[in-house]
């Protein structure tokens, strides 16, 4: 959802699992003013290992510079640069909508789209959805006109699509 | 065998060749004074005054010897106060091993007394840092922090022990000292474009900065500028990396650079960029700069590539073997024409004055001190005009022989920088030239030169003003001089005097040669040499922030009258 | 992302600043709070952000992270929740093996979890998994004999159920 621009690019970045990680990479972002879109965190199942996913819109001269600055960090093991349609990627919204007399339409609306309801209020409804960036879009959009009473969106996770993995040619 | 934390750190230290370090006790690092006391033998501690003063200390060692500076503070504080240090010493890719106490584990993030979450702070300012809760840990991560320190692009490291960690006992196995991280070569296809390009040019130009230092690679930058016939210029934190006296160089480059450098970057068609990163003080204009030359960067640092300035070909890799592979793989050449044209930018410096009577010119200062002392000589700037006028004046001949904070372009760097630089070399002279500004904010650490009878010659330019931020605001602000003319007092000479160490006056031009023979001889201690010079001293040429060449002032009348 | 504790939720709501992120993870770190996931979007009000963190520790420490965060200048508002009490969902994508000999037997238990294909390589198929975390992981645990090669989680996002908002008592 907190994209405007579907030609966004993927880093999945394989760091040690450490507290002060999320930190760094953070604070090298801000310093270095590099406007990320969503920034995801997950353990992997390697216990030493975390994986973050971060997605942004720039040109490839930032991105590098980017993957550069991001490999000098020593918590760092790996950074893939990746391009949002070379993945399987998700994020996941949860939207409550006003929902009172049309709550029936809402209903239907919800299933076209494939989302569920999670939570049924007295003058409002909680969808899940998950997809990508446009589909999420889409769908808050759709609902829109219904009343947004508030919504939270987690990111995007992605990985490559095939066979490959983040952990490919790790020693 | 069992150790405390405290043993296991000095232990550490001795594994990596450590003898000397700066610091200053307190609450949370009285366990590792204890331990310095056991190992004084072997571990020489240096007490500063200020905890600033023992991270600048810790950078001037490094500096003068290109091994890591350790530098000590207790919590809280004292850790704050090594903050400018580590700062300055990351700018400039100094490798630094900051260490600092912290309160005991189960106290940490409770604001107890003198806590400070140091890692946090100086994430920003260091490669890396640690905060070491298990002493189990503490051998491994010491050595860690002397590896990180030290290799590809050099840097500080901070390691923050509390004070529980710092008495606990843990098994200790001694190691062998750690080494730099070995450095990928270039690739093999970027070199064979590099050698394209540079058998091709016509004009080319070698720009060298702080990583031929780094590197030790002066000595090839010297080969291949020699082999294929090219001018060599440097930024500030390059100069040293090539002979300032050989007929190929053209010197400093940016604002303050000389007119030859400056137009050799813009009319060259081919730029060699050795361990620098155009910064805006070298590339004001980024997007003039070396306009339609092929660019070559090499660096150790892949993220300097297109940070500022595009490049044609970027060779990663240690510049040392980078270059000795390019040089190796062309044939000699002659760029006669080009030289010639380089060398019709170059300006004469003005004969010296011959009037006894005449005023202080600060440039005259700077080249008999030049004539009086040997190469061997480390000269320490603080930040300002002098720092300016030492760079221009003062040649350098040799890497590791010029001290000054460049990146970050730390006040009052000097006066620490100088003390790490006379335990770095016991044998050399270190001379500082500090400017009045600078030398009040940290003048505390001349008791430290007197306690420890270190020879250093302080060649402090007085001119009662803030001479660098007045000189912009003569240029830039229509000479509002907005807190820049203090009307301090301060006698330096009985300054000098009260804290134990000689004072000097330079008044006219007929005192420089005698006065500075006078404190050149001076060897059981610190001497202060007060160089009354004029406040209306500037610092040019100077090429306005963002300009360039074409827009470079050489005279402050011609550029007042302009206006 | 383990099960069978009392989770809370921090439903945070911050000025729209490139720099939130970064302050509230240096508090998180300097004052070592322990956070299980954190997790930032937009909201419907271009100034304003939502943060939902979620942790396990006790009450008492609970609090002292509300009271911290609450100190940040960009934070707006910090509401707790018990996860009980939310819409709360996470995500996870879950590449594992399938052969012509097993991808039949991922592709049903695909199917009974109700969560969907995203991908299918030569020898592996990507699965989306959604939902609260315990089923998220319970689904997670069951495919790990198919053998999970890589997985990546988005952490959690919640609402407060029924009709409340997170904007509730904001005054504009």
């Amino acid at each position: 959802m907190s994209t405007h621009n579907e030609e966004r690019t993927v880093l999945s970045v394989l760091t040690y699992n450490r507290p002060s990680v999320l930190l760094r990479m953070t604070s090298l972002f801000y310093r270095r003013g590099y406007n990320i879109e969503t920034l995801v965190v997950c353990e992997t199942d390697r216990e030493d290992l975390s994986r973050f996913t971060v997605t942004l819109s720039g040109d490839s001269g930032i991105i590098e510079q980017i993957r550069r600055q991001l490999l000098k960090l020593e918590d760092i093991v790996k950074v893939d640069v990746l391009q949002l349609d070379e993945c399987a990627a998700s994020e996941l919204l949860l939207i409550k909508v006003r929902a009172a007399e049309n709550r029936h339409d809402l209903l239907i609306l919800s299933q076209a789209c494939g989302c569920r309801v999670v939570d049924i209020g007295q003058d409002s409804l909680t969808f899940e959805l998950s997809g990508r960036g446009a589909d999420v879009r889409a769908f808050i959009d759709k609902v829109r006109p219904y009343g947004i009473l508030e919504m939270g969106c987690t990111g995007l996770t992605a990985l490559q699509r095939g066979d490959s993995t983040i952990f490919d040619s790790l020693i | 065998m069992k150790l405390n934390g405290s043993e296991i750190l000095l232990e550490c230290l001795l594994e990596q060749g450590v003898d000397t370090v700066f610091g200053y006790p307190g609450g949370t690092v009285l366990n590792i004074y204890d331990a310095l006391y056991k190992y004084s033998d072997r571990i020489q501690h240096i007490l500063t005054a200020h905890e600033q003063g023992a991270s600048h200390a810790a950078d001037g060692y490094a500096r003068t010897t290109g091994k890591v500076g350790v530098c000590i503070a207790t919590s809280g504080p004292g850790a704050t106060n090594l903050v400018t240090g580590i700062a300055t010493a990351y700018m400039d890719s100094i490798p630094m091993v900051a260490i600092t106490g912290n309160v005991a584990t189960p106290l940490l993030g409770r604001d107890s007394f003198q806590e400070i979450d140091i890692t946090g702070v100086t994430i920003p300012i260091t490669k890396h840092n640690f905060l070491v809760k298990d002493v189990n840990q503490l051998a491994d991560t010491v050595r860690l922090a002397f590896e990180i320190a030290q290799s590809g692009r050099p840097g500080p490291v901070l390691v923050d022990i509390p004070k529980d960690v710092s008495a606990a006992l843990a098994e200790y196995t001694p190691a062998p000292a750690v080494k730099a991280r070995p450095i990928a070569p270039p690739k093999a296809d970027r070199l064979e474009r590099t050698v394209e390009i540079l058998a091709e040019a016509k004009r080319p130009l070698l720009y060298i900065g702080g990583g031929v230092i780094a590197s030790g690679a002066a000595e090839q930058v010297r080969a291949l500028a020699e082999k294929l016939d090219i001018p060599v210029c440097s930024s500030l934190m390059g100069l040293g990396g090539f002979p300032a006296d050989h007929p190929l160089w053209l010197g400093m480059v940016g604002m303050h650079g000389t007119r030859a450098a400056n137009c050799a970057t813009r009319d060259c068609d081919t730029l060699i960029v050795c361990g620098a990163r155009f910064s805006d003080r070298v590339a004001g204009n980024p997007k003039g700069f070396a306009a339609g030359a092929k660019i070559i960067h090499m660096d150790v640092d892949h993220a300097e590539f297109d940070k500022n300035v595009l490049s044609t070909v970027r060779l990663a890799g240690d510049l040392k073997e980078t270059l000795a592979i390019v040089t190796d793989r062309l044939d000699p050449a002659c760029h006669t024409e080009w030289l010639a044209a380089c060398a019709e930018n170059r300006v004469e410096w003005p004969a010296f004055p011959t009037d006894p009577e005449a005023p202080v010119d600060p440039s005259v200062i700077l080249r008999t001190l030049r004539d009086l002392t040997d190469r061997d000589t480390v000269l320490v700037t603080d930040v300002g005009q002098h720092q300016m006028w030492s760079a221009q004046f003062y040649k350098q001949y040799a890497p590791r022989h010029l001290l000054t904070s460049g990146g970050l372009g730390t006040m009052g760097y000097g006066m620490g920088a100088a003390i790490g630089a006379q335990f770095a070399a016991p044998d050399k002279k270190i001379a500082l030239v500090t400017g009045d500004g600078c030398f009040h904010m940290n003048l505390n650490e001349l008791t430290t030169m007197v306690s420890y009878k270190l020879p250093v010659v302080i060649l402090l330019m007085d001119n009662r003003v803030l001479g660098m931020v007045r000189q912009w605001q003569k240029v830039f602000y229509q000479k509002r001089f907005a807190a820049t003319d203090p009307e301090r007092q301060t006698d330096f000479p009985k300054l000098a005097e009260a804290f134990g160490c000689k004072g000097l006056v330079i008044e006219k031009n007929g005192d420089i040669e005698p006065v500075l023979r006078e404190a050149l001889a001076t060897a059981d201690g610190p001497v202060l040499v007060d160089c009354r010079i004029s406040k209306d001293a500037n610092v040019l040429p100077m090429i306005p922030p963002g300009g360039s060449v074409d827009q470079m002032i050489e005279s402050m009348e011609e550029y007042e009258n302009e206006r | 992302m383990k099960d069978n504790r009392t989770v809370t939720v921090l439903s945070v709501l911050a000025y729209n600043n490139p720099a939130v992120l970064l302050r509230m993870t240096g508090l998180f770190y300097r004052r070592g709070f322990n956070i299980e996931t954190m997790v930032a979007c937009q909201t419907d009000r271009p100034s304003l952000s939502r943060l939902t963190v979620t942790m396990t520790g006790q009450s008492a420490e609970i609090k002292q992270v509300r009271r911290q965060l609450l100190k940040l200048e960009d934070i707006v508002k910090v509401d707790v929740l018990e996860m009980a009490d939310c819409a709360a969902s996470s995500l996870a994508l879950i590449k594992v093996s399938a052969t012509p000999e097993n991808r039949h037997a991922v592709l049903s238990a695909a199917q009974t979890y109700g969560c969907r294909v995203l991908d299918i390589g030569d020898t592996t198929i990507t699965l989306e998994m959604t939902g609260r975390e315990e089923e998220v992981n319970r689904f997670v645990e069951f495919m790990r004999p198919f053998n999970i090669v890589e997985m990546g989680c988005t952490g959690v996002t919640a609402l407060q159920r029924g009709d409340t908002t997170i904007f509730d008592g904001l005054e504009g």
